[in-house]
């Protein structure tokens, strides 16, 4: 019998004829098992882990500084273990996209001209080194209206130095700060709610040229 | 007789073919389950390395500007392109700050995405607007994507934008894809001069190209 280098498929040789019909069961499970694993490889490529949280309540006095703290999960795909209702960004070593989205109106007047702004804070992953720096993303825009509220969008790219271990998912927590000069009155968040996303987008090393 | 499978013309014996090329006393056997298993080795080969490549990292690049970066509106053909500083990812070869700073060289045909987060300030006059685009990085024209923010005293202008663009391997094999920034400002022109606090571009491959 021979084989292929790598797939280890098996082809016939000058003695092997008279195994044709075993030839063809083991040739056609093993074909079988390799479209079965590639399959579950190319599931696991195209669901990148992703997850989203949200908030179902709607979170008054927001006074200037505020964290937005009441988040739930709202939706998960191939995250590294279970997702944590605190967002976080799971531990792995790679590159990921994470957003929040948020709409405000001030609770009662507004003081015109007034900016309303949104940090979304991501601290490093548990075990990464000590220089390595929080990330920061920030929207602000202005209220110059009378109580049209406002939305803001914090997104970016970040890298995390987390493990290979789809297992821990201890990555970096996700922070949501709230800032306004708004002197007349606090914020409210609208409906949509708040919401939190991350997505990974891969790993780091080189890539290798693929025809 | 041998039949072949269809758009993948893998090769296989019909009822009435012989397994041996010749009809003597001594089977010359036949290379068709060879070459079948051969064919089949390459196809499942291609899809691994398509996978692994996609999976384990796909093409991406960041880089960004950490300095602050003054332009001067003022000087006649003012250059508004963003001078970038450091390279955070490069897995393909896309960057190269020795030779472009102002430009990042995309080389591998697929749908891409864009992102960049920048910050800063126009000349400072109230209700000025702070123009931040994405652009090839050769010049200050040429926009792919661009954003308007208005400052006020007392908060920087922040921006974000993102773009998603294909490219082809005909586009490619004309004239290479570079992809750079700008900042500039719309307004009262004031001191003309327009800083960036910081600014980031992202870049990765989401797909190939569609057929």
């Amino acid at each position: 019998m021979l084989f292929t280098p790598l797939q280890n498929l098996p082809c016939l040789s000058n003695e092997d004829y008279s195994a044709w019909a075993l030839y063809m069961k083991c040739l056609g499970l093993q074909v079988d098992e390799t479209l079965a694993q590639q399959m579950a490889s190319f599931e696991s490529v195209r669901n990148r882990p992703t997850a989203v949280w949200t908030s179902s309540s709607v979170q008054t006095n927001i006074f200037d500084g505020s964290f937005l703290s009441v988040f739930e999960v709202a939706f998960s795909a191939n995250w590294p273990g279970a997702v944590p209702t605190s967002p976080t960004v799971g531990n792995l070593r790679g590159w990921w996209m994470v957003g929040l989205n948020v709409n405000l109106i001030s609770s009662g007047a507004v003081t015109i001209n007034t900016y309303r702004r949104i940090d979304l804070t991501i601290s490093p992953p548990i075990g990464a080194p000590s220089s390595t720096p929080e990330t920061v993303f920030t929207d602000n825009t202005w209220e110059s209206n009378t109580a049209n509220g406002e939305n803001l969008l914090a997104a970016g790219t970040l890298y995390t130095t987390g493990s290979d271990s789809p297992s821990n998912s201890a990555g970096g927590a996700i922070f949501t700060a709230v800032h306004h000069n708004n002197a007349v009155s606090l914020n409210t968040t609208l409906t949509p709610a708040p919401t939190i996303w991350a997505t990974y987008l891969g790993d780091t090393p080189e890539i290798q040229a693929v025809s | 007789m041998v039949a072949y499978t269809s758009p993948d013309c893998l090769p296989y014996f019909e009822c009435d073919d012989s397994p041996c090329l010749n009809t003597g006393t001594v089977c010359e056997p036949s290379t068709v389950f060879c070459d079948l298993t051969a064919l089949l080795e390459t196809r499942l080969n291609s899809f691994d390395n398509t996978v692994a490549r996609t999976g384990t990292a796909i093409p991406m690049f960041k880089v960004a500007r950490n300095a602050q970066q003054t332009i001067d509106t003022t000087v006649a053909n003012a250059d508004l392109r963003i001078i970038w500083d450091t390279v955070l990812v490069d897995n393909e070869n896309m960057v190269d700050l020795d030779v472009d700073t102002h430009a990042v060289t995309v080389e591998r045909p697929g749908l891409w995405q864009f992102e960049l987060y920048l910050w800063g300030t126009p000349p400072q006059t109230t209700g000025n607007i702070f123009d931040t685009a994405i652009n090839s990085g050769q010049g200050s024209g040429s926009f792919y994507v661009d954003c308007q923010t208005m400052w006020r005293a007392g908060q920087f202008a922040y921006s974000r934008l993102a773009y998603q663009r294909e490219l082809t391997v005909a586009n490619l094999a004309i004239i290479p894809f570079t992809v750079g920034a700008i900042a500039g400002f719309q307004g009262t022109t004031g001191t003309g001069l327009v800083v960036v606090e910081y600014a980031e571009l992202s870049g990765w491959w989401n797909a190939e190209e569609v057929p």
